[in-house]
């Protein structure tokens, strides 16, 4: 991702080379996020969310 | 900010996130509790007591919890998107606040149908899904804790353009 390409003017490329790279944690916490987020949106659209429950 | 105002922010914040930690554990143990007994009286005791305690000590807890972390953040040098871990935080927190504040239907659904002495065998999704949100959340509230002792390393890209700026 840190490639640089024959377009990129200089300031550009010297930007890219010196952004630190994201930490190994964030990325496994993004990845857990991720999962929680498509589990709860899967229980939402089999009916099994937490809005659909009425003693009604 | 102010030394004074800062730590009086901060134990705020510590205050209302580990006392919202507990208060989930203790909801998870009622939501076990409710679960499990067939005690009818302890369980429409229980669905009540859980009713109160979302509204009157969770919610509260959490809105501080989000309210104090961020005005703890914004006041010292962490800011708010300086750092992964105060960003990670932030994201996780407004997401927990905002799925307990939006669901809290199935809570008084239970609470109120204990009231009426009318729990039946329909209510069955509901009572498990208190146990599975409140055992998520206490997981997700021991994860933020640690976040906030260990202070992992990593600046977001934010840092670097707020320097450069």
């Amino acid at each position: 991702m840190n490639e640089t390409t024959s377009r990129d003017p200089p300031e550009r490329s010297r930007e890219r080379a010196s952004r630190p790279a994201t930490p190994l944690w964030v990325k496994l916490f993004g990845a857990i996020g991720l999962i929680v987020l498509l589990l709860f949106v899967l229980l939402h659209v089999s009916g099994h969310g937490f809005g659909g429950h009425s003693a009604h | 900010m102010h030394a004074v105002l800062r730590k009086l922010v901060l134990t705020l914040h510590v205050a209302s996130s580990v006392g919202w930690l507990g208060a989930v554990a203790g909801f998870l143990a009622l939501a076990l509790q409710g679960l499990t007994s067939r005690d009818v009286d302890l369980t429409r005791g229980v669905y009540l007591a859980m009713d109160i305690t979302a509204w009157l000590v969770i919610v509260p807890l959490a809105s501080a919890s989000l309210i104090t972390g961020v005005a703890a953040s914004v006041g010292t040098s962490w800011r708010l998107f300086r750092y992964y871990w105060v960003l990670v935080k932030l994201l996780i927190t407004v997401f927990v606040t905002a799925i307990l504040v939006l669901h809290m239907r199935p809570i008084e659904s239970l609470a109120s149908a204990a009231a009426r002495g009318r729990l039946d065998p329909t209510m069955h999704d509901a009572q498990q899904l208190m146990v599975i949100a409140s055992g998520l959340t206490v997981v997700t509230l021991l994860a933020l804790t640690g976040l906030s002792v260990y202070k992992p390393r990593g600046m977001t890209p934010f840092s670097s353009l707020k320097i450069r700026s």
